[in-house]
Protein backbone atom coordinates (compact mmCIF):
# COMPACT_ATOMS: atom_id res chain seq x y z
CA UNK A 1 0.00 0.00 0.00
CA UNK A 2 2.95 2.31 -0.62
CA UNK A 3 1.76 5.41 -2.45
CA UNK A 4 4.18 6.63 -5.10
CA UNK A 5 4.63 10.35 -5.75
CA UNK A 6 1.95 11.73 -8.03
CA UNK A 7 -1.11 9.91 -6.67
CA UNK A 8 -1.79 12.67 -4.17
CA UNK A 9 -2.13 16.38 -4.82
CA UNK A 10 0.42 18.79 -3.38
CA UNK A 11 -2.05 20.02 -0.79
CA UNK A 12 -3.04 16.58 0.48
CA UNK A 13 0.53 15.24 0.45
CA UNK A 14 1.85 18.36 2.15
CA UNK A 15 -0.81 18.32 4.83
CA UNK A 16 -0.18 14.67 5.57
CA UNK A 17 3.57 15.22 5.65
CA UNK A 18 3.11 17.95 8.23
CA UNK A 19 0.69 15.86 10.24
CA UNK A 20 2.92 12.79 10.16
CA UNK A 21 5.96 14.84 11.18
CA UNK A 22 4.02 16.24 14.11
CA UNK A 23 2.85 12.80 15.25
CA UNK A 24 6.40 11.49 14.84
CA UNK A 25 7.84 14.19 17.09
CA UNK A 26 5.14 13.55 19.67
CA UNK A 27 5.54 9.76 19.53
CA UNK A 28 9.35 9.93 19.67
CA UNK A 29 9.15 12.16 22.74
CA UNK A 30 6.66 9.76 24.30
CA UNK A 31 8.92 6.77 23.68
CA UNK A 32 11.94 8.64 25.07
CA UNK A 33 9.94 9.47 28.17
CA UNK A 34 8.97 5.82 28.57
CA UNK A 35 12.61 4.75 28.59
CA UNK A 36 13.46 7.36 31.21
CA UNK A 37 10.43 6.36 33.27
CA UNK A 38 11.90 2.87 33.42
CA UNK A 39 14.98 4.49 34.93
CA UNK A 40 12.87 6.22 37.58
CA UNK A 41 11.23 2.90 38.50
CA UNK A 42 14.61 1.21 38.80
CA UNK A 43 15.86 4.09 40.91
CA UNK A 44 12.94 3.72 43.28
CA UNK A 45 13.56 0.00 43.64
CA UNK A 46 17.25 0.55 44.30
CA UNK A 47 16.57 3.28 46.84
CA UNK A 48 14.31 0.87 48.71
CA UNK A 49 17.17 -1.58 48.97
CA UNK A 50 19.24 0.84 50.94
CA UNK A 51 20.59 4.35 51.14
CA UNK A 52 21.48 6.19 47.99
CA UNK A 53 25.18 6.43 47.25
CA UNK A 54 27.58 6.85 44.38
CA UNK A 55 27.86 3.10 44.24
CA UNK A 56 24.10 2.62 43.91
CA UNK A 57 23.77 5.33 41.29
CA UNK A 58 26.46 3.54 39.28
CA UNK A 59 24.54 0.31 39.72
CA UNK A 60 21.37 2.08 38.57
CA UNK A 61 22.95 3.34 35.35
CA UNK A 62 24.30 -0.09 34.59
CA UNK A 63 20.98 -1.80 35.27
CA UNK A 64 19.04 0.74 33.25
CA UNK A 65 21.40 0.56 30.28
CA UNK A 66 21.11 -3.22 30.26
CA UNK A 67 17.32 -3.11 30.40
CA UNK A 68 16.87 -0.51 27.66
CA UNK A 69 19.49 -2.14 25.46
CA UNK A 70 17.27 -5.18 25.25
CA UNK A 71 14.21 -3.12 24.55
CA UNK A 72 16.03 -1.20 21.79
CA UNK A 73 17.18 -4.45 20.22
CA UNK A 74 13.60 -5.71 20.30
CA UNK A 75 12.35 -2.53 18.57
CA UNK A 76 15.05 -2.78 15.88
CA UNK A 77 14.37 -6.49 15.41
CA UNK A 78 10.64 -5.97 15.06
CA UNK A 79 11.36 -3.23 12.52
CA UNK A 80 13.56 -5.45 10.39
CA UNK A 81 11.09 -8.33 10.70
CA UNK A 82 8.30 -6.10 9.40
CA UNK A 83 10.59 -4.89 6.62
CA UNK A 84 11.36 -8.47 5.56
CA UNK A 85 7.74 -9.62 5.78
CA UNK A 86 6.64 -6.62 3.71
CA UNK A 87 8.83 -7.97 0.89
CA UNK A 88 6.73 -11.12 0.67
CA UNK A 89 3.97 -10.30 -1.78
CA UNK A 90 1.41 -13.09 -1.80
CA UNK A 91 -1.05 -13.49 -4.69
CA UNK A 92 -4.64 -12.70 -3.71
CA UNK A 93 -6.67 -12.85 -6.89
CA UNK A 94 -5.94 -12.89 -10.59
CA UNK A 95 -2.91 -10.74 -11.28
CA UNK A 96 -2.94 -8.97 -7.93
CA UNK A 97 -0.79 -9.39 -4.86
CA UNK A 98 -0.68 -8.02 -1.38
CA UNK A 99 1.79 -7.88 1.43
CA UNK A 100 1.90 -7.75 5.18
CA UNK A 101 1.83 -4.28 6.76
CA UNK A 102 2.62 -5.05 10.37
CA UNK A 103 1.05 -2.00 11.99
CA UNK A 104 -1.07 -3.89 14.49
CA UNK A 105 1.63 -6.50 15.17
CA UNK A 106 4.11 -3.77 16.09
CA UNK A 107 1.53 -1.98 18.22
CA UNK A 108 0.65 -5.15 20.16
CA UNK A 109 4.32 -5.90 20.83
CA UNK A 110 5.78 -2.43 21.36
CA UNK A 111 2.80 -0.25 22.22
CA UNK A 112 1.21 2.32 19.90
CA UNK A 113 3.79 5.09 20.00
CA UNK A 114 6.88 2.97 19.68
CA UNK A 115 5.13 1.00 16.92
CA UNK A 116 4.47 4.26 15.11
CA UNK A 117 8.10 5.36 15.39
CA UNK A 118 9.34 1.97 14.16
CA UNK A 119 6.96 1.75 11.21
CA UNK A 120 7.71 5.34 10.21
CA UNK A 121 11.42 4.48 10.14
CA UNK A 122 10.77 1.28 8.15
CA UNK A 123 8.77 3.27 5.59
CA UNK A 124 11.53 5.87 5.39
CA UNK A 125 14.16 3.19 4.73
CA UNK A 126 11.92 1.68 2.04
CA UNK A 127 11.42 5.08 0.44
CA UNK A 128 15.05 6.19 0.49
CA UNK A 129 16.97 2.95 -0.03
CA UNK A 130 14.49 0.92 -2.08
CA UNK A 131 12.50 3.56 -4.00
CA UNK A 132 9.31 2.04 -2.57
CA UNK A 133 6.82 4.80 -1.85
CA UNK A 134 7.37 8.43 -2.83
CA UNK A 135 9.23 11.04 -0.83
CA UNK A 136 6.53 13.74 -0.91
CA UNK A 137 3.83 11.22 -0.04
CA UNK A 138 5.89 9.68 2.76
CA UNK A 139 3.62 11.55 5.16
CA UNK A 140 0.63 9.83 3.56
CA UNK A 141 2.20 6.40 3.84
CA UNK A 142 3.26 7.01 7.43
CA UNK A 143 -0.23 8.25 8.20
CA UNK A 144 -1.99 5.24 6.66
CA UNK A 145 0.26 2.51 8.01
CA UNK A 146 1.42 4.23 11.19
CA UNK A 147 -1.36 6.43 12.52
CA UNK A 148 -4.32 4.46 11.14
CA UNK A 149 -3.10 0.86 11.19
CA UNK A 150 -0.76 0.90 14.19
CA UNK A 151 -2.07 3.59 16.56
CA UNK A 152 -5.72 3.33 15.47
CA UNK A 153 -5.56 -0.47 15.48
CA UNK A 154 -4.06 -0.47 18.96
CA UNK A 155 -6.72 1.73 20.52
CA UNK A 156 -9.53 -0.19 18.83
CA UNK A 157 -7.97 -3.38 20.16
CA UNK A 158 -7.73 -1.97 23.67
CA UNK A 159 -11.30 -0.64 23.55
CA UNK A 160 -12.71 -4.07 22.73
CA UNK A 161 -10.24 -5.99 24.94
CA UNK A 162 -11.41 -4.07 27.99
CA UNK A 163 -14.96 -5.21 27.29
CA UNK A 164 -14.50 -8.93 26.71
CA UNK A 165 -13.36 -11.92 28.70
CA UNK A 166 -9.60 -11.86 28.90
CA UNK A 167 -8.50 -15.26 27.71
CA UNK A 168 -5.69 -16.34 25.41
CA UNK A 169 -8.18 -17.47 22.80
CA UNK A 170 -9.99 -14.14 22.80
CA UNK A 171 -6.64 -12.35 22.52
CA UNK A 172 -5.71 -14.15 19.32
CA UNK A 173 -9.21 -13.94 17.83
CA UNK A 174 -9.31 -10.23 18.53
CA UNK A 175 -5.77 -9.73 17.19
CA UNK A 176 -6.74 -11.49 13.96
CA UNK A 177 -9.91 -9.45 13.52
CA UNK A 178 -8.16 -6.18 14.32
CA UNK A 179 -5.27 -7.04 11.97
CA UNK A 180 -7.83 -7.42 9.19
CA UNK A 181 -9.62 -4.21 10.21
CA UNK A 182 -6.36 -2.26 10.41
CA UNK A 183 -5.48 -3.14 6.81
CA UNK A 184 -8.95 -2.37 5.50
CA UNK A 185 -9.05 0.88 7.47
CA UNK A 186 -5.61 1.91 6.20
CA UNK A 187 -6.69 1.20 2.62
CA UNK A 188 -9.86 3.23 3.18
CA UNK A 189 -7.81 6.22 4.31
CA UNK A 190 -5.48 5.68 1.37
CA UNK A 191 -8.49 5.72 -0.98
CA UNK A 192 -9.81 8.82 0.76
CA UNK A 193 -6.53 10.65 0.21
CA UNK A 194 -6.50 9.69 -3.46
CA UNK A 195 -10.12 10.78 -3.83
CA UNK A 196 -9.48 14.04 -1.98
CA UNK A 197 -6.58 14.75 -4.33
CA UNK A 198 -8.95 14.53 -7.28
CA UNK A 199 -6.85 11.76 -8.83
CA UNK A 200 -9.92 9.63 -9.54
CA UNK A 201 -13.61 9.28 -8.66
CA UNK A 202 -15.28 7.78 -5.60
CA UNK A 203 -15.21 4.25 -7.05
CA UNK A 204 -11.63 4.07 -5.69
CA UNK A 205 -13.10 3.32 -2.26
CA UNK A 206 -14.86 0.08 -3.19
CA UNK A 207 -11.90 -1.02 -5.33
CA UNK A 208 -9.33 -0.42 -2.59
CA UNK A 209 -11.47 -2.00 0.11
CA UNK A 210 -12.31 -5.12 -1.91
CA UNK A 211 -8.64 -5.92 -2.62
CA UNK A 212 -7.52 -5.11 0.89
CA UNK A 213 -10.28 -7.20 2.43
CA UNK A 214 -8.38 -10.14 0.93
CA UNK A 215 -4.93 -8.81 1.83
CA UNK A 216 -6.18 -8.37 5.39
CA UNK A 217 -6.65 -12.14 5.68
CA UNK A 218 -2.93 -12.62 5.10
CA UNK A 219 -2.21 -9.86 7.59
CA UNK A 220 -4.37 -11.59 10.20
CA UNK A 221 -2.62 -14.93 9.69
CA UNK A 222 0.92 -13.55 9.91
CA UNK A 223 0.06 -11.34 12.88
CA UNK A 224 -1.25 -14.17 15.03
CA UNK A 225 1.60 -16.49 14.00
CA UNK A 226 4.21 -14.00 15.20
CA UNK A 227 2.21 -13.13 18.33
CA UNK A 228 1.72 -16.80 19.18
CA UNK A 229 5.45 -17.39 18.97
CA UNK A 230 6.37 -14.26 20.91
CA UNK A 231 3.76 -14.79 23.64
CA UNK A 232 5.60 -17.93 24.74
CA UNK A 233 8.78 -16.17 25.78
CA UNK A 234 8.26 -12.40 25.84
CA UNK A 235 5.95 -10.42 28.08
CA UNK A 236 3.44 -8.94 25.63
CA UNK A 237 1.24 -6.13 27.00
CA UNK A 238 -2.27 -7.62 26.81
CA UNK A 239 -1.67 -11.33 26.98
CA UNK A 240 -0.19 -10.97 30.46
CA UNK A 241 -3.71 -10.23 31.73
CA UNK A 242 -5.05 -13.28 29.96
CA UNK A 243 -2.41 -15.47 31.60
CA UNK A 244 -3.20 -14.10 35.03
CA UNK A 245 -6.90 -14.67 34.43
CA UNK A 246 -6.44 -18.30 33.52
CA UNK A 247 -4.31 -19.19 36.52
CA UNK B 1 17.87 -15.10 28.85
CA UNK B 2 14.82 -16.23 27.00
CA UNK B 3 14.22 -12.75 25.63
CA UNK B 4 17.59 -12.71 23.85
CA UNK B 5 16.78 -15.99 22.18
CA UNK B 6 13.44 -14.63 20.99
CA UNK B 7 15.18 -11.63 19.42
CA UNK B 8 17.73 -13.86 17.69
CA UNK B 9 15.04 -16.15 16.33
CA UNK B 10 12.93 -13.25 15.09
CA UNK B 11 16.00 -11.84 13.32
CA UNK B 12 16.64 -15.24 11.80
CA UNK B 13 13.03 -15.41 10.60
CA UNK B 14 13.46 -11.94 9.08
CA UNK B 15 16.62 -13.02 7.25
CA UNK B 16 14.95 -16.19 5.96
CA UNK B 17 11.90 -14.21 4.85
CA UNK B 18 13.85 -11.35 3.28
CA UNK B 19 16.76 -13.39 1.99
CA UNK B 20 15.19 -16.64 0.81
CA UNK B 21 11.41 -16.52 0.56
CA UNK B 22 11.40 -13.02 -0.96
CA UNK B 23 12.63 -14.53 -4.23
CA UNK B 24 9.39 -16.45 -4.54
CA UNK B 25 7.20 -13.45 -3.72
CA UNK B 26 4.52 -12.54 -6.23
CA UNK B 27 5.61 -9.85 -8.66
CA UNK B 28 2.02 -8.95 -9.58
CA UNK B 29 0.95 -5.38 -8.81
CA UNK B 30 -0.20 -4.94 -5.23
CA UNK B 31 -3.72 -3.87 -4.26
CA UNK B 32 -3.06 -0.15 -4.65
CA UNK B 33 -1.21 -0.50 -7.98
CA UNK B 34 -3.97 -2.72 -9.32
CA UNK B 35 -6.62 -0.17 -8.40
CA UNK B 36 -4.52 2.54 -10.05
CA UNK B 37 -4.32 0.45 -13.22
CA UNK B 38 -8.06 -0.24 -13.24
CA UNK B 39 -8.99 3.37 -12.64
CA UNK B 40 -6.36 4.58 -15.07
CA UNK B 41 -4.33 6.80 -12.76
CA UNK B 42 -1.22 4.61 -12.61
CA UNK B 43 0.36 6.95 -15.18
CA UNK B 44 0.27 9.81 -12.68
CA UNK B 45 2.89 8.02 -10.58
CA UNK B 46 6.21 9.79 -10.92
CA UNK B 47 9.67 8.30 -10.68
CA UNK B 48 11.14 7.95 -7.22
CA UNK B 49 13.70 10.51 -6.13
CA UNK B 50 16.04 7.78 -5.02
CA UNK B 51 17.78 5.18 -7.06
CA UNK B 52 19.85 3.09 -4.68
CA UNK B 53 18.21 -0.33 -4.82
CA UNK B 54 14.99 0.14 -6.83
CA UNK B 55 12.37 -2.65 -6.61
CA UNK B 56 14.31 -4.56 -3.95
CA UNK B 57 16.70 -5.89 -6.56
CA UNK B 58 20.44 -5.38 -6.81
CA UNK B 59 21.93 -5.11 -10.31
CA UNK B 60 23.30 -8.66 -10.38
CA UNK B 61 23.10 -11.22 -13.17
CA UNK B 62 21.96 -13.94 -10.77
CA UNK B 63 18.33 -13.00 -10.09
CA UNK B 64 18.13 -15.04 -6.87
CA UNK B 65 21.17 -13.33 -5.38
CA UNK B 66 19.94 -9.95 -6.61
CA UNK B 67 16.72 -10.21 -4.59
CA UNK B 68 18.19 -12.16 -1.69
CA UNK B 69 21.10 -9.80 -1.02
CA UNK B 70 18.84 -6.75 -1.42
CA UNK B 71 16.52 -8.22 1.19
CA UNK B 72 19.33 -8.96 3.62
CA UNK B 73 20.81 -5.51 3.04
CA UNK B 74 17.41 -4.00 3.76
CA UNK B 75 17.09 -5.92 7.00
CA UNK B 76 20.45 -4.66 8.20
CA UNK B 77 19.77 -1.10 7.05
CA UNK B 78 16.43 -1.10 8.90
CA UNK B 79 17.93 -2.66 12.02
CA UNK B 80 20.87 -0.25 12.00
CA UNK B 81 18.73 2.82 11.38
CA UNK B 82 16.31 2.08 14.20
CA UNK B 83 18.97 0.99 16.69
CA UNK B 84 21.31 3.91 15.98
CA UNK B 85 18.54 6.50 16.21
CA UNK B 86 17.39 4.99 19.49
CA UNK B 87 20.89 5.09 20.87
CA UNK B 88 21.27 8.72 19.81
CA UNK B 89 17.92 9.76 21.24
CA UNK B 90 18.12 7.89 24.54
CA UNK B 91 21.26 8.03 26.61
Amino acid sequence: MHLPDGFLSKEVAGGLLGGAAFVFMYAAQHVRQKYFNARAVLKKNLALEGGFSIESSFKLSKKWKKAIQKRMLLAATMGSLVFALQMLNFPISKGTSGHFLGGLLLALVLGPFEAFVVIALVLTVQCVAFSDGGLFVLGGNVFNMGVVAAVGGFYLFRYIWNRIKKTRKNYFVLAAILAWISVVLASTFCAFEIYLSGTTDASVFSAMISYHALIGLGEAGITILVLAYMSKSSPLPFIKQAKENEK
Amino acid sequence: MKNNRTILILLLVAIIAGGLISFFASSSPDGLEKVAEEKGFITTASESHFNFIPDYELPLSNSFLAVSLAGIAGIFITFGTIYCLYRLAIR
